[in-house]
């Protein structure tokens, strides 16, 4: 390691609050990249789901008791 | 018959579905390697490459700015290009590839000009200086945004992609452009600034981590880029069989883990 | 052949110069806004001619920026609500040569009223007499630039209802490189220098606006204009 301690490392002789700030902020900004599509997908694939069980309910529900449709909202 | 099979590969690339399983098989390896290239790019950089003989150990910044840098340029014209491929051949695919893309690069201009300016303040002493290599990023930021702002502008997905597309590449025509008259116009002004280090006068010892960081970036472009295309996917695939069959799929577990 | 294309310039030229000449007013605001900006500047910032006289060719440009980016919004939007727009897509004529025409008469009544009021801008702001004839050489090639750039952005934004703002987000960026050498022309020839290669390369800028930007309106015309 360039440097003799832990202590040093986060020091970097004065330096150590640019540093470590600018990579912080790079860090989170990459973990939200990274983040932000997967949640996104599993809401759409909930969202899909939900949908074709609302229709199924629905398409059950015509079958067996055509006059009760208003239920379902 | 031949020449169909050579073609084949080419209208299986434009199919979403197609893609979204095959990378579905890509995702656990490719993000596996970023992370690990990343990790050692960072480690490498911040607590064993030596501290620059003018900078101290603020140049350690260079090793996500740098890279940051390249690819968000590097983004525009991969933007650029996926959407004039979705104008020319029509491919459906390559418009959610370009759509995917567009935050991407958004905000590694961003970190491009966060830890430049972070980098300005021990260096320059201000975290804000009109220096040529800041300018043009800003408008490269500009550029993003206006991609960006117009594809939401529009309900219509169809209108949106060629909307976008046609002026995703208006700005790749007009970003050499940028870059060069912004050159132009800081020398014109000359001020008193100090370099930044530049690559080929870095010692190998800094050089070499920096190469591990620009690799690492790339996956990491790469790996997102998948992801995003792949939610595009889903969100205007939606109606298809597939993505029903693939939500029922998953729901199945979701809902008896959940009871 | 060359009969019809012309036709496709010249009549959509002579059209949208009627047009103009009939709404007067609407011309004439792009100037008046060029103008009373301009009488912000000494309000603003100081009344010393000394001061003024360095900000001034800078001043004057960005202004006439604004006045053309707050005009290029009407350049096809008018067109598209009457459905006149739609008639042009559907001519047999190549789709680039009435957009050039439009284009023409965008500038003949935005960029020209600008370059020809900019001298007495020049006098308000009190620019160094060397910068006069560099000042209106560059105006009158930039802010052509300046339309030809605009049109891209207003036929991208045009089926949009709140387009304006939009449209100045996209169009700014790609103004950039005309600012820059517009000032620099003004500036080269009040510092004593030979002025005539910033103004070049404006020219430059304009003969791959000519070139260009006329396929990418027409391009983007088809996608929103049918949307």
């Amino acid at each position: 390691m360039y440097f003799n301690n832990l202590e040093q490392l986060m020091l970097m002789g004065g330096h150590g609050p640019y540093v470590w700030s600018a990579f912080a902020v790079t860090i989170a900004a990459l973990v939200w990249l990274v983040l932000a599509p997967i949640i996104n997908h599993r809401a759409l694939l909930k969202d899909v789901a939900r949908d074709l069980q609302r229709e199924q309910a629905r398409q059950a529900s015509t079958r067996s008791q055509p006059d009760i449709s208003e239920e379902s909202i | 018959m031949k020449v169909f099979s050579n073609w084949q590969w080419f209208h299986r690339l434009g199919s979403p579905r197609w893609f979204y399983q095959t990378t579905g098989r890509w995702l656990p390896w490719l993000s596996v390697a970023t992370l690990l290239v990343l990790i050692i790019g960072l480690v490498w950089g911040l607590a064993y490459a030596p501290a620059d003989a003018k900078q101290g150990n603020s140049f350690r910044i260079i090793y996500i700015h740098v890279p940051a840098s390249f690819l968000a340029l590097a983004g525009y014209y991969i933007m650029a290009i996926a959407g004039a491929v979705g104008l020319i051949w029509r491919m459906k695919l390559s418009f959610m590839v370009m759509k995917a893309a567009a935050p991407i690069g958004a905000v590694l201009t961003f970190i491009a000009l966060f830890t430049g300016a972070v980098w300005g303040k021990p260096t320059w002493g201000t975290y804000w200086v009109w220096d040529a290599r800041i300018t043009s990023m800003l408008i490269l930021l500009f550029l993003y945004a206006g991609v960006m702002s117009l594809q939401y502008a529009y309900h219509s997905v169809d209108a949106a992609s060629k909307a976008g597309a046609i002026l995703a590449l208006v700005g790749t025509v007009n970003i050499p452009i940028i870059y060069k008259s912004v050159d132009w116009w800081y020398t014109l002004h000359q001020p008193a600034t100090i370099k930044l280090t530049s690559a080929p006068s870095m010692h190998p010892d800094m050089f070499q981590p920096l190469l591990v960081m620009i690799l690492g970036f790339y996956l990491f472009y790469a790996l997102v880029l998948i992801l995003n295309t792949r939610s595009e996917i889903l969100r205007r695939e939606r109606k298809t069989g597939w993505v029903r069959e693939l939500a029922q799929s998953k729901s199945g577990f979701d809902a008896r883990a959940g009871d | 052949m060359a009969r019809q294309m012309n036709s496709g310039f010249s009549a959509w030229l002579r059209r949208d110069l009627l047009l103009a000449y009939r709404r007067r007013g609407e011309v004439a605001s792009p100037v008046l806004f060029f103008v009373m900006v301009s009488t912000l500047i000494p309000l603003g910032l100081t009344p010393e001619s000394a001061r003024l006289a360095e900000v001034a060719a800078g001043m004057i440009w960005v202004i006439a920026l604004l006045a053309t980016l707050l005009s290029v919004d009407g350049l096809f939007a008018s067109d598209y609500q009457d459905g006149s727009l739609e008639q042009m897509l559907l001519t047999p004529q190549l789709l680039p040569l009435p957009v050039l025409g439009k284009i023409t008469a965008h500038w003949l009544t935005t960029g020209l009223p600008l370059t020809l009021v900019s001298p007495l801008l020049g006098l308000m702001l009190s620019l160094p007499g060397a910068g006069y004839i560099p000042l209106i050489c560059s105006l009158a090639l930039g802010t052509a630039c300046l339309s030809f750039l605009g049109a891209v952005g207003a036929a991208l934004t045009v089926s949009l209802r709140k387009g304006g703002l939009l449209l100045t987000l996209l169009v700014m960026p790609l103004y950039m490189p005309v600012v820059i050498f517009g000032t620099a022309t003004v500036n080269y020839a009040i510092d004593g220098f030979n002025w005539l290669p910033p103004l070049a390369i404006l020219g430059a800028l304009f003969a791959a606006a000519v070139a260009l930007c006329p396929l990418a309106v027409a391009g983007a015309l088809r996608v929103t204009a049918s949307n």
